[in-house]
């Protein structure tokens, strides 16, 4: 099954592309119907794709089911480290919300589609995606009773003392305003 | 090549094999890493403030720091941890807004901060070094989530199971006499 260019378009990362522009993910891409309470992503499992979310919403678990995440809307990509690593493992559940169709993207077809507009604007949909679920799981962590969440806090690797550097600008702290 | 790319090719170089699967091209980077802004740290000192504008994206050359959060008693909670060679920064950098949390360094460290004036463009750009810088923020974050989610997991676990989860039939109405 493939998607409807005119359906996509609609989705704020293709928003600003000509309709044409999406040919080559349309073509690359198929679309995939899911009912309601469907299981997308089994956590624990190794994933091979990604999935773009074209209509419905989904909700991310992550442990027994017992730890939301949060709702991914329609634009959204999940499942996107399978398009930076090899076989990475799930780290959450994904559940639809509602009757849903994705899009499922292979590492191969971004690689594919790099250097085009639409390329670009998956690569930018990962990045917000990526950005969005380390929030999610970094919010969660936050939420944990303080010395739980500090057991799980790596110790620092002890490091040698910095070698000398004599970079132009590099100065000592306070004369860099990150 | 000038002394300064000279100089920070190694890292760029240590970044790349961090992260292979963003191709990064390590010349290019180190390139564009000509427009940062260099800076040592030592261990203890605070590099970001949270809630202060995301100014830019944060290359951590060398040494390692600490994300913070202020909890609601006024303390500081660490978040989670960055060692070098690696990049800081998310969504912000392109959409702006402010440092969810803050950073510590936790041991001496160099940083260099490439302006979201020079950032943005390089990460929207539809060339070659656009799409690594691209792929090496994300794959970093992503690094990040599976850590921070390992970290997550046995706290659930040690949570009861929801009702329907849990096992019933482990005693028998003759056991409660």
């Amino acid at each position: 099954m493939r998607a409807d260019p005119k359906e996509l378009i609609r989705l704020p990362l293709f928003r600003h592309l000509p309709l044409s522009a999406l040919a080559p993910l349309v073509s690359a891409c198929p679309l995939i119907e899911v009912e309601r309470g469907a299981c997308v992503i089994h956590e624990g499992t190794p994933g091979d794709s990604a999935l773009l979310l074209v209509a419905g919403r989904l909700q991310a678990t992550t442990a027994l089911g017992g730890c939301r995440l949060g709702i991914t809307l329609p634009g959204n990509i999940v499942g996107e480290r399978a398009l930076l690593e090899r076989s990475p493992t799930r780290t959450a559940r994904l559940v639809a919300l509602d009757p849903a169709r994705l899009l499922l993207v292979q590492p191969s077809t971004l690689r594919a589609l790099e250097g085009s507009l639409v390329g670009l604007a998956l690569e930018l949909a990962v990045l917000r995606g990526v950005s969005d679920h380390l929030r999610s799981s970094t919010k969660a962590l936050v939420a944990l009773p303080p010395q739980r969440a500090a057991e799980f806090e790596a110790p620092t690797a002890p490091q040698a003392e910095a070698p000398t550097f004599r970079l132009p600008s590099a100065g000592r702290r306070g004369q860099v305003s990150l | 090549m000038n002394d300064v790319r000279k100089q920070i090719l190694p890292f760029v170089e240590a970044l790349a094999h961090r992260h292979p699967g963003a191709r990064l091209p390590p010349a290019a980077l180190a390139e564009l890493l000509m427009g940062a802004q260099f800076c040592r740290w030592s261990a203890g000192d605070r590099l970001i403030e949270a809630g202060t504008p995301v100014t830019g994206l944060l290359f951590l050359l060398w040494g390692s720091i600490e994300l913070d959060h202020a909890d609601d008693f006024g303390g500081l909670r660490p978040v989670g941890q960055r060692q070098s060679p690696d990049v800081y920064g998310d969504r912000d950098v392109i959409d702006g807004g402010l440092h969810a949390w803050g950073a510590v360094a936790t041991a001496h460290s160099l940083t260099a901060h490439l302006p979201r004036e020079i950032a943005t463009p390089a990460l929207l750009a539809p060339d070659p070094l656009g799409a690594a810088l691209r792929r090496l923020l994300a794959a970093s974050m992503s690094a990040n989530t599976e850590r921070t989610n390992r970290a997550l997991r046995p706290f659930e676990q040690t949570r009861p199971a929801a009702p329907d989860q849990r096992d019933r039939g482990h005693l028998r109405v003759s056991q409660l006499g």
